[in-house]
This record gives C-alpha cells, structure tokens and sequence, in this order.
C-alpha cells in the first residue's frame, strides 16, 4: 500500500494503534518464534506475485507516520575520503496522505541550519524546498523529481529516501535468491509509463526482499538503458515493533560515480510530538526555529540519556 | 694488433663469417620483442621538478588526459539527433576502459528563477518535444561552465570529453581505445554533419601508424637513393650492393639488440633505417674508391692488393670515422627526454655496429668477389664529373683568394650566429604532424568552435583546513583567472569559484551581477551543497585545502607557451601568498617545459662532442693547434645550419636538436680523410700545396660522392609525415651540402698552413731504433721524437748501384742512412774515386742543408738503401709547426757540423788523425725522387 493512497483512517489507525503494543515481552517473542514458519509457509506459497510481495513489505515496515531520526551521513569518494555530515530528519504522514519529509543539517557548522522541505501530495506530486540560512530568509523552491538528481550531495535522490508509489511501478517477481544465510524475493519494478522513467532516471529497481521479514533489504537501480547505477544496501536491522524492521544504516554505492553515502540513524524516535505539523512550513524555517528544534527543547535531556543508536518509542502525549 | 683486426675479414673469412651469421641470428630473436612507444611520458624530462607534483595533482583532480568527441550538426537540438547524441553517449560510457563521460548528459546545470533552484543534470533523457529541447538549449547556452565549452557559441557543436582509465601495462592500449571509439564515431557520422575524436589515444595511435608508415617508407627510398647515388659516382652495380648489405645486417642488430634491451621504437628510431642506410655508406663507398683505386694499380691478384691498399689506407680514418660518428649519436645518451636517449642509445649501437661489419664484411667480400676492373681511375687520379667542378670551383678560388675566403666566410659564419638568436624550442607532440594531417586540422576545429584541447592545470595548496571555503582564498582563484583572461592566450579556465560564482547568480535570479564568489564562508558551504563531489572533484580536494584551476588552451609552440606559463607561474606564486604554495602544472606543460631541458642537454652534448673530438684529433695528430683546426671545417656547416634555422624559423625539436651533433660527428669524418691522406703525402713532398691540391683531387670523388649521397639520403626523410623528421632530414641535408663547401674550400685553406704528423704514423713507425739512437742526429731526443722527426722527414729508398745525389748539383737535403751502405765517389775529369763508405747511422748532406752550394761527390746506394731526408725549405717551414723537434734538429746538426770543422782544422793543422773517409758538402742531387704516391 502507498503513502498516495493511504487513506486517513488507515493512517489513523495506524498511528492509534501502535501505542497500545507497547512491545510486551512476550509477544515479541512468541512473534519471532512464529517467523520461521510463517515464511516457510510463504516460500511453499507460489501464489505471491512481485506486486504482493512489495505490498506486505510496505505494510509491514512503511507505515508509521510520525518518524524523527538523527542521522550522520558519511559521503565517501573514489579514494576513500570522507565528508561527515549530522542531521535530523523528520516525517510525517497526514491523515490524507500527505507525506511530509524535513531534513535539518546539525553540522558542520557552516552549513547548521540547511533545511530540506519535502512534501509529496496525495496526487503524488513533489513540492521541495531548499533553505540556506546565510543566503537570507528565503526559500527556494528545488526541482521535484530526482532525474539523476543528487539529493544534497548524497547519492540519494529524493525519491529514495521516500517511499515508492507502488502504483506507478509493475512488479515482477524473479527467481528467490538466497544471499549469506537468508531467503529473499527478488522482485524488479519497472515504471509503468516513459514519463516516470523519464522523471525517477531509472528504468529498473530490483528489490532483494528478506523472506523471512519482508523487508527490502538491498535495491539495485539500473538506468533506462538497463545498465547497474548504484545499489541500496540496508543494516543493522532492528525490530522496531511487531512484525515492523528498520535498518540502522543504509549504504548507497554508486557505480557510476564511484562515490558512496552511508546515513547511519543514531537515533530513531517514533512519536507524534517530534514531528508537530507546524516545523514542516516555511515560517518556521525562515525564523530558524528549526536551529533550536522542539525536540531538543523538549526532550534534550532524554537524548543525552538515551545515547545513540537508540531506538525509542514514544505515546502522542 | 689494430692492423690484425682490420684484415680480419681477409685473414679469418670463415671465422668471420661465422660471427657475423651468429650475432645476426642472436640478434634476430630479439626482433619479435620489439615494441613501438609513441607515448607522451617519453616526451618529458625525467628530471623535471613538476612530474611528481604533477602526478600526485593528477591522482587526486584526475588526468588531463582526456579525449574530446566532436559533434557538429546544424540540428543538434532536434530529438533525432539529441536521441542519437544520447546514444554515443551511453556507448562510450558503457567502453570498459571509459571513466566518464562529461557532456549535456551527465554535467550538472543549476539555473535559478522566480524563487526557483533548479540543480540537475543538463539532460537526464534525449527530449522528445521541441519546448524541452529549446530550453535544454538555452541552458546549454546560459551556463557560462558550458558554453564555449562543451556547446559552441552558436549551438551546432558539442563535446563529449571522454576520461579513460589508463592501463601503462597494456602497450596496445592506446591503439585499442583508439579502435573502439573509431568503431562507435562511424555509424554516428551517418548521423551528424561532423564527428571525430582528438585525445592521446588517437594521437598515440595515429604517431604509431605514420612511424610505421615511414619505416617501411623511408628505409627503402634512402636505400634506392643510395644506389643511384653510387651508380652515378662509382659506376659499379657492386659498389652499390655492398652498403646495402652492410646497412641491412646493421638494421637487424639494431632492431634486434633494441628488442632484447627493451628499449622501444619511438617516432626518431622511425629514422633509423635511413641514417644506417645512408651514414654507413659513406664508409663503404670511402672504400669501394679506394678498392677501386687499388685495382686499377694493382699488376697482378687486383683483389688482394686492392683490398690490402683499401684497408691500409682507410683503416685508421675508418675507424677514427666510425667513433666520431658513433659519438656524434652517443652525445645525446645523457639526455633526459628518454625518446632522444633512446634513440641515442639505438643509433649509437647502430653506427657502431656499422662500422664492425663494415671492417669485417667488406674487406672478406672484396677479397672474394671483388670488381676486377674498373673504370674509375683510368685517367690516373683525375677526378671527373661534379667532384671535378667542385675541385675546380674551389681550386680557383682558393688559389686567387685564399685570405679573401677566410674572411668570408668568417663574415658568413658572424651573419649566421646572429641569426641562431632567433632560434627557438619546441617540443609539443601535435608539432610533430605536418600541418596538413586530419588530426592538427581536427585540433583546430576544437580550439576554433570550443576550447583548445590541451590542459594544465593551476594548484593552490593551503595546510588550513576547509581553506577553499573561505571566500579570500577562493578570491585568489578569480585574481589567477582574471590574469590568464589578460595573458590573452589561454582559450578557458574552470575552477571552483566559477561553480559557486555561478550558483550564487542563480539564487539572485540570474542576475549576471552576482556572478562573483560569495562574500561569506557560510554562504559558501552552503551553496557547496548543490554540487555532488563528483561536480567538483576536479576542482577543489575533499577536505577544500587545495583548489585547481583548469585551464584549456592550443598552445602548440613551447617557446611561447614556456614564456607565457613562467610569466603565470610568477603571478600565480604572487596572489597565492606566503600561506600557500603554488603550481602551474600539466603534462603538456612538462613536454613543452622538456623543450629547454632540450636546448641544455643540445649545448652540452655539443660542447661535450666538440671537446671530445678535439681530443681525439689532437691526440690523432699529435697536436693541440691540430685538434683546434680540424674542428673547423666541422664547425662551418653547423654555424650555417642552426643560422639557417634561425633565418627560416624552424625550431629546435627532438628531431632538428640531433642534426648538430650527428652532422659534426659526419662532418669531422671528411675531415679526418682529407688530414690523413694529407699527412701522409707531406712525407714524401715538401711541396704543400702540391699535397694539398693532390689530397683534395683524390679525396673529392669519395667526399662529394658521400656528401652528396648523404645529403640525398637525409633529403628522402623530408617525405616523412613527421614535421620533426623532415625537418631533421632537410637541415641534415644542408649541413651535408654545407660540409662539402667546408671541406673542399676551407680544409685545403687551412691544410696549407699546417703540417701534422698522425699519432698512428708515429706508432706504426718501424724504426731501426739502435741506428737512430747511435747517430748523432738525434742526440738528447726521445723515442717519441726520433719517431716525430722521422716523420717530418721523408723517407725513401733507393735499390742497389741507385744513384742518392749527383755531383756538381746543387741541393738543400741532408740524408740520414738508415740501413745499407753507400759509397761517396768523387768524379775528376775521366777518375772517379771512393772517398768514403757510408753505413747506417750516418748523416751526408749536411753542408748543402745548410748552405747552397754545389754537390761535391756521387752518393750511390751499394746496396738497397733507406734513408731519411731533410730539406732545408721545407724543415724552415716545419720549424713554426714543430719547434721543439725542428730546433732539436737543427742544434744536433750544428753539432754534427762543428764535428766537422774540427776534424777538418785537425787535418789542416796536420794534428789530428787523417780522416778514414772524407766528408763531402754533397750538391743537390737532381736525381732525387718526390714520389708523390
């Protein structure tokens, strides 16, 4: 299921409903006893399709709609030099599928304060915004669609960060592989018509999905000529609730520019109060509020406890 | 020994034979392993200061070299062709070898409008509708890093610059990018007006295939000139076989010792074949004359005398010959360009190897299948045909003007060393083509519509970290820019400040006025941020402590680019400040800076040749002033060539660097024939100028022939498609013509005025050493000086009842017997009387030497008899060239005639013993012979 079209009630549902599993002990035991054979009865199944495959996997994994994370990008070239970046990235998913998305740079210090505001529309148009605070208080409005487009200097383009439309794509289910010690689908998206081809600059992403979890744990993006770009690798796979899984790092290998970016999430906050629907407008860029977050104000002192690579959940107060 | 060695051909034929199939055959292997090296690392000075800077700034903002495709097309922006252009595109990026490809779709456009900032890449896809495609044009257009850069001023050209990763392993490389673009740029020239490709590979491949061409070309043509060359002067069909012979097996050890050694061809050894050619015929054509010479006086076994006669006379100057020549090449072994040490080493191996096979070979076949006739010398030692207009020419002149062509040509030689200021350096690879060549015009194309194709590049280098963030340094990079804009010579320069310049007019809306570095750090670090680091990595260093500017030019004459990049670097050095350091470097840069390394190394090693020529010939004749003066005739031709160059301006390159030191080492050999048979003729004359005008006819046919030849032989290398080669051959060709004039108008000139002995005469000299040290000629005088003296006398023998002088002439000769006996036997009316027997030791003659005055006596040998003569005239005349030896002489002598006097006051005053035999003031003999030959 997609963000598009993710219905309000769905978004609600989800976002009511995860308080109330609280991760009781037990039951994330017996679920993860319970995985083994569940996938082995959805290996025995031949009836998944490329396109049900991607559906479980987003419904397990792609759905909680209040994220706040604190990230360090690692940008690596060709010789193995390293640029580091801090940043705190918030999203958002709106009751009508709005899907909100506000990257803030930390550090270093020249460039504290850039903000990138992203706001895909139930129409699945992209609406981005760039804010540069030495340059004044202005935003500019960024080109939407990635079209080989770097997203600040990463490897990532705008539209991988975020999650695909599912609708846009035809799945295609290859032959499972087993890679190291897992099962995973293969399943290879292919963009239904030239004109998203033309605006993602992919003409093929295969999916290497986990069986097991149904999470995707490696994309390899291919250009409209079929030839290998880059890859997507995730880890550092952390349950984060239920049947729910996110990577701790994710690793973007760029063939073609020989250039590498890791974002490593040092911190992973699940909780409606970081991400208050007014820090995804311009106001409160241009008055830097972003600069002194809501989150620090608020829950600084429970960020020195927690320490990084922590992983917490909190209840919409 | 040295004697030995040169008959070794006639004395050993099988074992020579032997050696020489053998050495052909080890050789032989060596061929397969040949390999051709046209690359441009050779081109640079290994001592060049830059080369690791310039490797460590390579490493990190990536190679200069580049290869531009070339995409003409009136409707460049239509979607077939934009389809097209994306497909080159993709299939040079998808080449194995290929790093990247920067063009419309890979570079980044960043364009800024209505509260809009648009960073992507020009065009992600080939647009199929007539509204995209205009605005990916006026992009193209707008972007000041793009226009005139990669998209013509006017639209219809673009680049696509093709960054390759090298492998230095493969040595086919080249040849193989070279072949897999081509394959790519076929089909798509069906498709737009105008597509090439200009990049080392094609030119690597293109030197490769034009060196090939010209050694399968000019070997041949050189070996067709020399035979005609030999037909016409030596008239036989053998005499022109015997250089081909010889310069085939030279070729082949060459080739093959340069296969074993590892030591590549490059674009000179192209020549190689031809210099063997040519060069090494000189010596066999020297010999073939005077083979013939010797047939043609032999009365019985003509192939044995001659061949005798030949080595006799050659062997000496032949090999004195062979090591000047081999110096000539071997000069420039030292030099730190390894194309010009290469081929120093290969043709220094290859003359030598020559003349080895020369001496062996020759002499075993004439001894074998020699020419039993001919019809060179039928008219005695006349020379005949264009020597003989030569000889007569000069001979007139010299004659009537001697003082006056001395002067001349001094004044010649004064006008010609003005014009060598003018001489200039260059050493640029493209300089190499003619201008004519498809690849210079496609040079010219790219220079024409976009930028030149020729990059260097502008380093900062700061220990502050992030220091290019910091907008007064990246001010620093603008101030340098701004100085290439007004040095007016450079097509463009990219450097990070036109990044960020460019970014922050887009972000005020396109307005031209901001395009200037931001004013702030943070604005700086912040705009950085729409670049990726691939964008940039050719600009600024990950941690931003270095910046590098790019240049582009098409610069293609190092004098001017050397001024011009020392008048940067200056500036460069001045704007970077004490807190960073500066380079200005590129391997263009290197090649051209090699260029004055070029002028160095040419000066030294022509000081070093002349130096160690002059001692050679000094030590060859045994005096200093004769070192000295037989570098003249060699110094001419090269005054007149470097005034020639200077006067048409052509330039010093790796090819027009060599002529000099390969022409004195050829010169000095016509040189060394004309000092040697000269010497060897002021033995049995004290006419000098007989001598001279002698020495001048019998060596003008093999010295015009041979200059001739050779200047026709280095003619042919003007067919060569390497500018560097034809020049080479048109100036060597000169110098040729030139050292005929020197060697027949001016050597004559100064042979006159000098009187040498050959080292190899004096220790070659058989002496009756116990007469010589017991007669009282040469008292007090060292082995070395009896021999001397010996040699400015001349010696002559007489058979048996032969009469040494006549009573009642009159005579100004003194005779020293070396071995016989004569008798002295006055005449009185119809008595004759023995007055005395001479034996070997003794000294008659002495009086007449000393005064004019009438022989007393007969002097008739009693039996075979050497003997050394002494002329008064011509001993005045030595006395300026060997004093010491002359004074020595003439002191002995003085005390042999005081001797005299006093047994002659003894008899008189009846007091002393009568004398056994008498002494006798013998009359000049008008009965000696002056054997001129």
């Amino acid at each position: 299921m997609s963000w598009k079209r993710m219905s309000r009630r769905q978004a609600g549902l989800t976002a009511n409903r995860w308080p109330h599993t609280r991760l009781p002990g037990i039951l994330l035991i017996l679920g993860l006893l319970s995985l083994p054979v569940f996938s082995k009865s959805l290996l025995a199944d031949e009836t998944w399709t490329g396109r049900t495959i991607m559906d479980e996997a987003f419904k397990r994994h792609e759905l909680f709609p209040y994220v706040f994370e604190k990230q360090t990008m690692i940008l690596i070239d060709s010789a193995e030099n390293r640029d580091v970046r801090k940043a705190r990235r918030f999203s958002r998913v709106e009751p009508d599928a709005t899907v909100k998305y506000l990257l803030i740079f930390d550090h270093p210090a020249e460039i504290r304060g850039v903000a990138l505001l992203a706001i895909r529309h139930p129409s699945g148009r992209i609406e981005s915004k760039i804010y540069l605070p030495a340059f004044g208080k202005e935003l500019k409005s960024t080109a939407g669609k990635s079209r080989g487009n770097h997203f600040l200097g990463t490897d990532f383009a705008i539209e991988d960060l975020t999650a695909e439309v599912l609708s846009d794509f035809r799945y295609v289910r290859k032959t499972d592989d087993k890679i190291g010690k897992f099962l995973y689908f293969v399943v290879e998206a292919f963009p239904k018509d030239p004109e998203i081809e033309r605006d993602t600059g992919y003409g093929l992403r295969r999916h290497f999905i986990r069986q097991d979890i149904f999470y995707i744990v490696r994309t390899d993006y291919y250009d409209p000529r079929g030839r290998f770009l880059k890859r997507r690798t995730c880890h550092d796979l952390k349950m984060v609730g239920g049947t729910m899984w996110r990577a701790n790092m994710i690793l973007m290998e760029n063939n073609k520019e020989q250039h590498k970016t890791l974002i490593k999430i040092n911190q992973r906050v699940f909780s409606h109060d970081y991400v208050p629907p007014e820090m995804f407008t311009s106001e409160w860029l241009l008055e830097n509020r972003h600069v002194q977050s809501t989150e620090k104000r608020l829950f600084q002192d429970t960020f020195e406890s927690l320490g990084e690579n922590d992983t917490e959940l909190k209840d919409s107060p | 020994m040295f004697s030995r060695f040169i008959m070794l051909g006639v004395s050993r034929r099988l074992a020579t034979l032997l050696f020489l199939v053998m050495v052909t055959c080890i050789t032989g292997f060596g061929l397969p392993k040949l390999r051709i090296d046209t690359g441009f690392n050779s081109l640079i000075s290994s001592t060049d200061p830059d080369k690791p800077i310039y490797d460590r700034i390579a490493r990190e903002f990536g190679s200069d070299n580049c290869t531009i495709v070339y995409v003409r097309d009136k409707a460049l922006w239509s979607p077939d062709k934009l389809a097209a252009l994306e497909k080159l595109h993709y299939q040079l990026e998808g080449l194995d070898f290929v790093e990247r490809v920067d063009d419309l779709f890979s570079l980044r456009s960043i364009r800024g409008a209505g509260g809009k900032i648009d960073s992507r890449i020009f065009l992600p896809k080939a647009p199929t509708d007539q509204a995209a495609i205009d605005q990916a044009r006026a992009d193209a257009l707008y972007n000041p890093l793009i226009e005139g850069n990669f998209v013509s001023r006017d639209g219809t050209v673009t680049a696509l610059l093709v960054s390759v990763r090298e492998d230095r392993e493969d040595v086919s490389f080249d040849r193989r990018v070279n072949q897999a673009l081509e394959r790519i740029l076929t089909p798509a020239r069906s498709v737009f007006q105008e597509v090439f490709q200009v990049g080392p590979p094609r030119i690597n491949a293109e030197l490769k295939s034009i060196l090939l061409d010209d050694l399968m070309k000019l070997g041949p043509l050189s070996a067709f000139v020399l035979v005609a060359a030999i037909l016409f002067f030596l008239r036989s069909g053998f005499a022109a076989w015997v250089p081909l012979a010889t310069s085939g097996l030279s070729i082949a050890w060459t080739f093959g010792m340069m296969g074993w050694a590892g030591i590549p061809l490059n674009i000179l050894s192209a020549m190689l074949p031809t210099l063997v050619v040519v060069i090494g015929s000189t010596e066999d054509t020297h010999m073939m004359s005077s083979y013939f010479h010797g047939v043609s006086q032999a009365k019985e076994d003509h192939r044995g005398f001659a061949t005798h006669c030949m080595m006799r006379h050659l062997g000496v100057p032949l090999l004195l010959t062979i090591l000047t020549t081999a110096l000539g090449f071997a000069s420039n072994i030292f030099s730190s360009i390894r194309l010009i040490q290469h081929f120093a080493i290969a043709a220094t191996f290859a003359i030598l190897a020559n003349g080895m096979i020369t001496i062996l070979f020759v002499p075993m076949v004439l001894s074998v299948m020699g020419p039993l006739r001919t019809g060179l010398f039928q008219g005695g030692n006349r020379v005949s045909g264009l020597p003989k207009l030569f000889v007569r020419m000069f001979g007139f002149t010299k004659r009537r003007f001697p003082r006056s062509i001395l002067v001349v040509t001094a004044i010649l030689c004064a006008f010609f060393v003005y014009q060598l200021s003018k001489l200039y350096v260059t050493n640029d690879p493209l300089s190499y083509f003619q201008k004519d060549q498809p690849l210079i015009r496609d040079t010219q194309r790219i220079h024409q519509d976009l930028s030149g194709l020729k990059i260097f590049f502008i380093t900062l280098e700061s220990d502050q970290e992030k220091a290019f963030q910091v907008p007064k340094n990246i001010e620093k990079l603008v101030a340098i820019q701004k100085f290439l804009k007004q040095q007016g010579i450079f097509d463009r320069s990219i450097s990070l400040a036109d990044h960020l310049s460019l970014v922050n007019r887009e972000f005020h809306g396109g307005n031209p006025e901001y395009f200037t570095v931001p004013k702030r750090r943070k604005l700086v670090a912040q705009y950085l941020l729409f670049f990726h680091r691939r964008d940039l990595e050719s600009y600024v260093s990950h941690d931003f402590r270095r910046a590098n500017i790019v240049v582009r030019h098409n610069v293609s004459d190092s004098n001017t680019l050397n001024r011009y990049i020392g008048e940067l670097k200056e500036v460069v050095s001045n704007i970077a400040g004490g807190q960073m350091n500066a380079h200005v470097v590129g391997e263009n840069l290197m090649i051209n800076a090699a260029a004055e390394s070029l002028m160095v190394a040419q000066v030294k090693s022509l000081a070093i040749l002349l130096f160690v020529i002059f001692l050679i010939m000094s030590a060859m004749f045994t005096s200093f002033k004769g070192g000295i003066i037989s570098l003249i005739p060699s110094l001419i031709p090269i005054i007149l060539m470097f005034g020639v160059m200077g006067l048409l301006e052509i330039p010093l390159n790796p090819g027009t660097a060599m002529v000099a030191v390969i022409a004195i080492g050829i010169a000095i050999d016509g040189t060394i024939h004309l000092f040697s048979r000269y010497i060897e003729l002021c033995r049995r004359t004290s006419d000098y100028e007989e001598a001279v005008n002698i020495t001048v006819q019998e060596e003008a046919t093999p010295m015009v022939a041979t200059s001739l030849a050779l200047a026709l032989g280095f003619g042919v290398l003007i067919t060569s498609n390497f500018t560097v080669i034809a020049q080479f051959g048109a100036l060597s060709a000169a110098t040729m013509l030139f050292s005929i004039f020197a060697n027949l108008l001016i050597t004559p000139i100064i042979m006159l005025r000098i009187r040498l002995v050959g080292l190899h005469q004096i220790l070659a000299l058989s002496m009756h050493k116990e007469v010589l040290e017991k007669s009282p000629l040469f008292v007090g005088m060292s082995n070395y000086q009896m021999r001397k003296a010996i040699l400015i006398s001349e010696s002559q023998e007489f058979a048996e009842g032969e009469l040494l002088v006549e009573q009642g002439t009159v005579g100004r000769k003194m005779y020293l017997i070396l071995s016989g006996q004569v008798d002295v036997v006055r005449r009185s009316e119809n008595k004759s009387k023995s007055v005395a027997v001479l034996k070997a030791g003794e000294v008659f003659g002495e009086i007449g030497y000393i005064r004019e005055a009438h022989r007393t006596a007969d002097v008739r040998a009693l039996t075979r008899v050497e003997v050394l003569r002494f002329d008064y005239k011509k001993l005045k005349k030595d006395l300026k060239f060997f004093p010491h030896i002359v004074a020595n002489l003439n002191f002995n002598i003085s005390c042999i005639l005081g001797e005299r006097l006093a047994d002659v006051m003894d008899v008189m005053d009846g007091m002393g013993p009568q004398p056994e035999k008498e002494k006798h003031a013998a009359p000049e003999p008008s009965g000696d012979k002056e054997p001129l030959d």
